[in-house]
Order: structure tokens, then sequence, then C-alpha cells
């Protein structure tokens, strides 16, 4: 069975669904007797949450129409044609 | 808090209506991903050129639009372009970093456990169980917002294009051309330091 220590050091990979799955179900076993772990990982996932919301921008209408201005001189000096600097996707 | 992929055909209208220089389109584009532009130029070159990193990148966006082939959504291709123009740019400055560097720092720290790896100072419970109730304290608000300023700058990334633009670790790693590997221990070291930070926090918020 994994310790807490190993535990903590998958909790991103075990959050992302990312681990192997001999691997998952040791964690998930350890986490069924561990409610550090389980209070551990609950707390990651507010973290997380947490980051999401305070990072939440929203443009105002007049930024967006700032934008959009200098967008359309862009447009104007350089036509929708043309080759990209590099292959991006 | 977390937005959906857009729907490919969607997307698809959305870059045809680009290309045929539709305004009301470009708007459409500039309120859905300016913000997250701003956040991850501003995560790899810093505040004072952020902004001359996210015009250069709309630049490129447009001059590059015809191209676009959809093999990746249109936020990951816009992102990989702004994530190109900040390194680029962070280079010309002869700002020397390893982006690929994962540095030593790690939370909870090592005495948290005992030889046998198990709990010795296991975390207590917190007083708030959602983010509005930890976001309800300007105090803590600010000290997260310092927190993410300082990391350094790829687990700065690679924790707002997770934890604020919902992408997926692969789109992660091909708009910062890092491994996979590196992205889940960046990912995982960001999201461990800013929990100490609210874990301090909840034990005391004076200090």
């Amino acid at each position: 069975m994994l310790n807490c220590r190993e535990v903590v050091a998958s909790a991103t990979d075990y959050l992302n669904d990312d681990l192997p799955p001999l691997r998952r179900l040791r964690l998930r076993f350890h986490l069924l007797i561990c409610r550090h772990c389980r209070r551990f990982l609950r707390q990651i996932q507010l973290t997380s949450a947490t980051v999401a919301r305070l990072t939440e921008t929203t443009l105002s209408p007049d930024d967006i129409e700032r934008q959009a201005r200098r967008l359309r001189q862009h447009r104007q000096h350089q036509p929708l044609t043309g080759d990209p600097p590099k292959p991006l996707d | 808090m977390l937005q959906s992929r857009p729907d490919r055909t969607d997307e698809s209208e959305l870059v045809r209506r680009l290309l045929d220089g539709d305004e009301a389109a470009f708007c459409q584009l500039i309120r859905e991903y300016q913000p997250g532009m701003q956040h991850l130029a501003r995560s790899i070159v810093g505040e004072a050129i952020a902004e001359e990193v996210v015009q250069e990148a709309w630049l490129a966006v447009i001059r590059a639009l015809p191209k676009f082939e959809q093999r990746a959504s249109l936020k990951t291709w816009i992102l990989r372009i702004v994530g190109n123009h900040a390194k680029t740019r962070l280079r010309k400055e002869s700002r020397q970093i390893n982006f690929s560097a994962l540095g030593e720092d790690a939370y909870p720290e090592p005495e948290r456990f005992r030889a046998n790896g198990h709990w010795n100072h296991p975390p207590a419970a917190w007083h708030a169980e959602r983010p509005e109730d930890l976001l309800a304290s300007e105090q803590l608000r600010r000290r997260l917002q310092a927190a993410i300023e300082q990391l350094p700058p790829n687990q700065q990334s690679v924790l707002l294009l997770r934890d604020r633009e919902n992408l997926s670790m692969q789109d992660i790693c091909k708009i910062l051309e890092l491994s996979d590997s590196n992205v889940r221990v960046l990912l995982h070291r960001a999201r461990t330091r800013l929990w100490r930070v609210i874990e301090q926090y909840e034990e005391d918020p004076s200090c």
C-alpha cells in the first residue's frame, strides 16, 4: 500500500486521472483508511478551484472595443492572407 | 468557473466569420481569449512587457489565421502563439531563464512526514469549504495573488493554463513546449505551494 508521502506526491496525477491503473487502485485503497490524505486531496481540489475563481477576468466593453480597433488596423495593414511565421498547430 | 471546450463546428464557423472580416466575430474572439492571453504573457515575461507581447501575438494570429487547420482548438493555437512570442521576447531581453527547470521547492515540507512516510503533522481542517468562502477574505485574496506572482514563470504558466483555462495536460505541453512529466511536476508544485499559503492563513490569519 502507498504511504501518505507517496499519496501526496501523486495527488495531482490522481486528480488529473493520470495514474496507471494499479497505482490508482493502491491510492484509492489508502484513501479508504486515511482521513488525513482524504482531507489533503479535498484541500488541493479547493485550492485549484480557488485559483480558477481568483484569476477570473472579464474585459470591459471599452477594452474590447479598443482592442477590436487595433485588430482592424492590423488587418488593414496585413490582409488575412500570407504565410504564418512558423507552423503552430 | 470551468469553461467547456467550444464545439468544433462553432469554432469553424467563428474562424470563417473572422476570415470574412466580421467585426462581431473579432469582438467575440477578444472577449473569450484576450484575458487568457494576458495571464499567460504576464506569467512568462512579467507585467511590464506583457501587453506588448499580447499585441505582437495578436498580429501573428491575424497573419496566421488563414492557415489555421483546427488540429488544435483555437484557444490552444492562440495561446501557443502567445507562449512562443513571450519566450522569444525573454531571449531578446537577454533574460536567461531555463523554462523547463523544475526548481527545488516542494510542499508539504519533508518534516511533515515521519520516516515511514506517514503524516507527522497532518493537514488540519479548514473553515472554508468553497472558493468563495476563501476569497471572501481580502487578506487571503491578496496573499494568493502575491503567491501566484511569485511562482517561477513555468509553474505560474502551467497553473493558469490548467486551473484558469481548464486546458488538458497535452494542450499545456504543446503551448509551453514542455514534456508531460515536467508539466505534471510544475502543476503539482504550484498547487501545493498555494495550498500551503491557504493552510497558513487558516492556521493563523494574522501571520
